[in-house]
């Protein structure tokens, strides 16, 4: 028979923000909470609005191709792993804006280009450790 | 000492939010990085990773701590935009040297259409471990 368990929060005993998991091939564990994302969001073309999303309270459009995402929940150091897609069948690519604006505890900054900045829909999900 | 939960299935104390601990394990990122590409790399931060070895212009390879269970995982790659450098850029995995513990990948700038060194390269897997 299945088993569930039916609880708000989960903590680790020794440490708090570490609980372990059994790989699924059973040879190793590894920490549960390292390997969840962070945040994620969907948005549309225009990059105005979020079509779907997990810890992010706000999307900003600085213009074609250049958005930023505000956290609800800070990152605990601003040296989380973000990544990200082009979710638009075109040569766009896309990246941080790091080097520019480097990222804070709460902020990335992305963009898009394709012969010039242009609008895309932006995948977009952050690892790291919440504060 | 330790203690062990066996459970099939989380849920909420209301009994919603349902999540299937196949979905916990094989949904959580197995490796994560943020690596500084330039000079003398170096990781900001990462998570199973135990080495990364410079092979030269904008092809790294990082190393994990735990083994995946086979070599099909799925990588997630990114690098940042150096304005005024012309490394405006892009990066992508090298399957064919794709190992159960090793991943070789390769930026390059748009602009140039060279191997570039970026200051920023992210890197996520997902798939299952060893």
């Amino acid at each position: 028979m299945a088993s569930i368990l039916k609880v708000d929060e989960l903590r680790g005993i020794v440490s708090a923000g570490d609980i372990t998991i059994t790989s699924e091939g059973g040879s190793a564990t590894q920490s549960l909470q390292q390997g969840l994302a962070k945040q994620w969001a969907d948005t549309n073309t225009a990059g105005t609005t979020l079509n779907d999303s997990l810890n992010v309270s706000s999307l900003t459009d600085n213009g074609a191709g250049d958005q930023t995402i505000t956290m609800t929940n800070a990152m605990n150091n601003a040296t989380y792993s973000v990544n990200m897609s082009n979710q638009i069948e075109q040569a766009a690519h896309v990246f941080l804006r790091a080097t520019a604006t480097p990222k804070t505890t709460t902020v990335f900054r992305t963009g898009a280009y394709f012969s010039g900045y242009i609008d895309v829909a932006m995948a977009t999900s952050t690892v790291g450790d919440l504060a | 000492m330790a203690s062990e939960l066996r459970v099939d299935t989380l849920k909420d104390s209301s009994g919603n939010n349902s999540v299937g601990m196949t979905y916990v394990a094989e949904g959580s990122a197995k490796v994560w990085s943020n690596l500084n590409g330039t000079g003398t790399i170096a990781a900001r931060d990462s998570f199973s990773i135990t080495s990364y070895t410079d092979n030269g212009t904008g092809d790294y390879t990082h190393t994990f701590t735990n083994a995946m269970g086979n070599a099909n995982y799925c990588w997630l790659l990114t690098v940042d935009f150096e304005a005024g450098t012309a490394k405006n850029g892009n990066i992508g995995g090298d399957s064919s040297s794709q190992t159960t513990t090793a991943i070789r990948l390769h930026s390059y700038g748009l602009s140039n259409s060279v191997e570039n060194d970026f200051d920023t390269i992210n890197v996520s897997l997902l798939g299952d471990l060893a």
